[in-house]
């Protein structure tokens, strides 16, 4: 299921870095992994809160990991986002929902309420991050923009890895308990993910909207920095639903944009909604059929 | 610091050294079609001379170009906009292959003196390619800054190099009228190619033009 994550979310946040020339693959691959392994060894931990969710969470984890992996491959297959934090979440959810274990509602509640409100902060954030971004290029020539411009991308890419690390790896890790070892293993395995996919699979929006590459490094910072904000608390949010919704952000906030609507359509109702509502019925359902 | 932040963006450096080597030559082409003309307004037969020196210097800019576009549509420099770089260097060449155009059509059409000599000395012709070399040569000082400046001086440059096209249009567009107005006193041959030799220059102008134009669009693109 991590090899899944790196091979796929992970593949997705260095194609900006390898798409437009500024590392090749396996430098691209090197910073993705190194931010993996770093956020998951370093902040990986923060996420041991959601163990809270239930005493009996940790009993049914095989069963979530199989749910958690069918999900993201079905919509994989018909190439939509798929977010591991809330599938495995809600899996897990609706396994202890059939198996009628004490659950920690305000968690529950707390951990809902962070998924509604990431996409909402997200393209506040990148609005208002973009805006500021754009005044202050203003200020330099040609050269000075496009060295920014590199820079930028490259703590764009490390720093969205990180928190995935952190974030994701950490939820799963938490599960699994034994951090920092069992975290370091869990990301070293979705850095192999990452690096064997050769492939590129497109930048996390670029389906969406067009956006320059400061837009874009703007919108995965500020996506990032929210995914962060949300590690401090222990709580696991999508990172992909979270960079869509800032490159909305840093659309709005240009002058001239051209949204495709049915990419904003896969990207709100499949990211954001399907994927809670796919692993609450797959977990019942692993709940009632597997032992 | 600088030497490390310069390492980051020396591929980009290269790009737009080899656009203003490559403009240098070009402007080179252009100068050597304005000592013609005032070679013809003095009337010195020995402008046909300076054909040969034009005809090399636009193929020196062709190789300069050719490498230069490899070099680009190779490299991952300016990012996103190195198909715009590409288009530049073109319209760059596009200008020497007009001056190459315009004095050939001088050249090889073996013109009267009488009708170069009431065009380039008795109408505005001479101050009409005036305008052309003074268009190319804006056009050169934005190259100049273009890597270095901000933004809103490159604009104030790209704008020049349109003001300027626009004076060249106007003189042409006067040249062109006296032509046809005194088209009876000459040869109807030599006034087509008077004619022809007119608009095939103005291209010179035109391709500067639309060189600052991309110029635009690469500081709209880049400054996004």
């Amino acid at each position: 299921m991590l090899f899944v994550l790196g091979f796929n979310n992970g593949a997705a946040i260095k194609s900006s870095l390898v798409s437009s020339g500024i590392q090749n693959q396996k430098k691209a691959s090197l910073l993705v992994a190194s931010g993996l392994i770093l956020g998951s060894v370093m902040e990986g931990w923060k996420m041991e809160r959601i163990q809270l969710v239930s005493t009996s969470a940790s009993l049914y984890t095989f069963q979530v990991v199989l749910v958690t992996l069918l999900i993201m491959f079905l919509l994989s297959l018909f190439n939509s986002p798929a977010s591991l934090a809330q599938i495995f979440f809600s899996s897990t959810l609706g396994i202890l929902i059939v198996k009628h274990a004490s659950i920690n509602l305000n968690l529950s509640i707390e951990v809902i309420l962070s998924w509604i409100f990431t996409p909402l902060l997200s393209v506040l954030l990148a609005y208002l991050t973009y805006k500021l971004t754009f005044s202050f290029i203003q200020k330099f020539c040609l050269l000075e923009v496009t060295l920014l411009s590199k820079l930028m991308a490259l703590v764009a890419v490390f720093y969205s890895s990180y928190v995935l690390g952190a974030n994701n790896i950490g939820l799963v890790s938490a599960f699994y308990g034994g951090w920092p070892i069992v975290g370091l293993f869990f990301s070293v395995v979705a850095s192999l993910g990452v690096y064997f996919s050769k492939k590129l699979t497109k930048s996390l929006g670029e389906d969406l909207i067009v956006v320059s590459p400061v837009g874009a490094s703007v919108s995965t910072f500020s996506a990032s920095f929210l995914v962060w904000i949300f590690t401090q608390l222990g709580l696991p949010v999508s990172v992909t639903t979270s960079i869509m919704s800032s490159v909305i952000g840093v659309g709005l906030a240009s002058k001239i944009r051209v949204f495709n609507l049915r990419t904003l359509f896969s990207v709100t109702v499949v990211s954001w909604v399907l994927s809670a509502l796919l692993g609450l019925i797959f977990g019942n359902l692993a709940g009632i059929y597997l032992a | 610091m600088r030497r490390v932040s310069k390492l980051f963006v020396s591929g980009e450096q290269e790009v737009t050294n080899s656009i203003r080597r490559h403009f240098t030559i070009v402007e080179k082409c252009v100068e050597l079609l304005y000592s013609m003309i005032e070679k013809i307004s003095e009337g010195d037969q020995s402008f046909v001379n300076l054909f040969s020196d034009i005809d090399l210097l636009e193929t020196q800019a062709d190789e300069i170009h050719k490498s230069a576009s490899e070099k680009i549509a190779s490299g991952s420099f300016f990012a996103y906009l190195s198909s715009d770089f590409l288009n530049l260097l073109e319209r760059n060449d596009d200008i020497a292959d007009a001056t190459k155009d315009a004095a050939k059509v001088l050249v090889e059409s073996n013109l009267s003196n009488e009708i170069l000599t009431f065009v380039f000395k008795n109408l505005e012709g001479k101050e009409y390619v005036a305008s052309l070399l003074k268009t190319v040569k804006t056009l050169g000082k934005l190259y100049e800054v273009l890597e270095s400046a901000k933004k809103e001086e490159i604009i104030k440059f790209s704008h020049n190099v349109e003001r300027y096209e626009e004076d060249a249009d106007l003189i042409k567009a006067r040249v062109m009228k006296e032509l046809f107005l005194n088209s009876k006193k000459f040869n109807v041959l030599d006034v087509v190619v008077m004619k022809d030799f007119l608009n095939v220059a103005d291209n010179i102008a035109d391709n500067a033009e639309d060189a600052s134009d991309i110029v635009l669009k690469i500081i709209a693109k880049g400054f996004s």
